[in-house]
């Protein structure tokens, strides 16, 4: 089992740094070597203070985090916000989201990089003095998209099977199943109902197959209500 | 209302120097990023549906409490200079004045109050004062807030707190700001030692035009980073403690300077003295650069015959696009940097 890099949190680490500082206390540093390579430090001369690479790290953190981040997401999928049609790739581009709705959409993925750059995934601040209903929007947490659902077993299960806790993992394992299993007898019922719908043109309720595919849906801004309506 | 132009020709919100610390902490600035509920961030709207934004959200911002009297404008019927001026006064964002979008700002009669429309966020609202009110500033930026709210329903989760365009800003959406004069530290070589320290405490150093500015004339901006996690306070008191040891670091500079090097000090700062009472043609840059040594010679009671109001008149005044909009003939560089001279002279030998 590799450790992963602390910096990145992602590639396996390569190099591990252990200082005894003069209370008698250990401090360890795992890092990865392309982190190593990005912080620029000369190690030919004995390891840097662990204090000072941590330190380097930090200032390249959005950067470090958001690339590192994206690259995974675009190598397990990448599945557009289905108010605005942003994909998570492209966050990467410019850090700046489409819509409020981005941050329920890609909340799993999300996470780890608030994580990182706030060290915090939950808000302390004030809020609205007149808090609104909660709608999607507005409680991330009361609505689980499918996609929003699958990243987050994945998460899980890929966390369970890094820590080695085996009977968690296949917990989460079998949840994913019936979660895809569930998914897939409604994307049958969909389907047929289209189909009845074609059949019986006229009378259908068009917008119901739609429902569980979210990915290829909208064209921005399309569910946006007309400004001045609703608040 | 007020116009660009009177704005120009007179005192801003922000610099009155020298405040408590002998000029050191120049001024202190609240932001908070907001975004209207239901209305997709700027990247995925339309040019129309953003010209819809910036007019409801003038609207909303003509019932807000207490709002009278000051200057409400769309950005795109400004000229360059105009946006420029804002910009100089640090009213508006750089990258609002060169966005050929949609947008707008709201000043308060008192250029205390500042509200971009349409920025990265939707709204992004400033509170700006001389020397170190940060606390209060945060009190004045929530009023207005909770004045909006009665008109806007804001992107707002339980979770995440305020939703905005950028992650690094989601949760308060505030980002608290100190403005330092610092040429003790940077010349004693002290100042690298003080920015590492502020990145382990989580806060930055900008110049004072914001991210990606460079910092000249030696002024250095410091703000939180995070905004997610804390309580607005919590991130007021850290900035202003903070700020509170580097000022005591720039006095301890500044003294010994005094007392290990007198003679180059005086040197220094009599040299700018002789630079900008003398030269026919000044440059921004060379003109910063100088007046700094001018401030630290007042400060240090070195240079007794330069005032305070004189450098502060000169900072703000003799910058590209105040010429530009206060004086004839003074559209480009080859006529700004003689007229400039010519101020600069003026200024300080009426002294």
């Amino acid at each position: 089992m590799h450790t992963p890099c602390q910096l990145c949190g992602k590639r396996p680490a390569t190099t591990h740094l252990t200082e005894l500082e003069a209370s008698g206390a250990t401090r360890e540093l795992h890092l990865c070597g392309t982190c190593i390579q990005s912080l620029g430090v000369p190690l030919q001369d004995g390891p840097p203070p662990i204090s000072q690479l941590l330190e380097k790290g930090a200032e390249d953190l959005v950067l470090q985090t958001t690339e590192s981040v994206v690259a995974e997401v675009v190598e397990n999928d990448d599945e557009p916000c289905p108010h605005c049609g942003m994909k998570f790739s492209e966050y990467s581009a410019n850090n700046l989201f489409g819509c409020a709705h981005d941050y329920t959409a890609f909340r799993d993925v999300l996470d780890p990089l608030l994580k990182r750059y706030h060290g915090a995934t939950q808000h302390l601040g004030r809020g609205p003095t007149r808090i609104p209903d909660p709608e999607p929007v507005l409680a991330p947490e009361a609505v689980r998209t499918p996609l929003g659902e699958r990243r987050r077993l994945e998460a899980a299960l890929k966390e369970a099977v890094t820590r080695e806790h085996y009977e968690e993992a296949a917990k989460v394992r079998d949840e994913l199943r019936q979660f895809h299993a569930e998914q897939e007898r409604v994307r049958a019922r969909a389907t047929s109902r289209t189909r009845d719908a074609r059949l019986d043109a006229g009378r259908a309720p068009a917008g119901e197959a739609a429902v569980d595919e979210p990915g290829d849906s909208t064209t921005p801004g399309a569910d946006e209500p007309p400004l001045g309506a609703g608040s | 209302m007020i116009s660009i132009n009177d704005l120009a020709g007179r005192d801003c919100s922000w610099l009155h120097s020298p405040g408590e610390h002998d000029g050191i902490v120049v001024s202190s600035r609240i932001r908070l990023a907001r975004n209207v509920a239901g209305i997709p961030f700027q990247r995925k709207l339309s040019k129309a549906r953003q010209q819809e934004l910036v007019e409801r959200l003038s609207e909303a911002m003509d019932k807000a409490a207490g709002w009278t009297g000051g200057l409400q404008v769309q950005l795109p019927r400004l000229s360059d200079a105009e946006r420029q001026a804002l910009v100089e006064r640090q009213l508006i964002s750089r990258e609002l004045a060169a966005a050929k979008r949609p947008s707008g700002v709201c000043i308060s009669e008192n250029e205390i109050f500042s509200v971009m429309l349409n920025e990265e966020d939707h709204v992004r609202l400033q509170v700006i004062q001389a020397g170190a009110s940060l606390e209060r500033n945060l009190e004045l930026a929530v009023a207005l807030d909770q004045s909006l709210e009665r008109e806007l329903e804001w992107a707002y989760s339980q979770t995440y707190g305020y939703l905005t365009a950028c992650h690094t800003n989601v949760g308060t959406g505030m980002r608290a700001s100190i403005m330092l004069h610092l040429p003790a530290l940077a010349e004693t070589g002290e100042l690298k030692q003080v920015l590492r320290a502020l990145a382990k405490l989580h806060m930055t150093v900008r110049g004072t035009h914001g991210e990606g500015s460079e910092a000249t004339g030696h002024y250095y901006q410091v703000s939180n980073l995070r905004s997610l996690g804390l309580q607005e306070r919590d991130v007021v008191q850290s900035i202003s403690e903070t700020v509170d040891r580097i000022v005591a670091a720039e006095q301890m500079a500044r003294q010994a300077l005094l007392d290990k090097g007198r003679v180059r000090l005086e040197d220094k700062v009599h040299r700018a003295w002789g630079v900008l009472t003398n030269a026919r043609s000044l440059n921004t840059e060379e003109l910063t650069e100088n007046i700094s040594w001018l401030r630290l010679g007042v400060a240090l009671r070195v240079l007794p015959q330069a005032k305070w109001s004189t450098l502060d008149r000169i900072t703000l005044q003799c910058q590209p696009a105040h010429l530009q909009l206060l004086h004839a003939d003074a559209d480009d560089p080859a006529q700004r940097d003689p007229l400039r001279a010519t101020l600069v002279r003026e200024w300080l030998c009426a002294n």
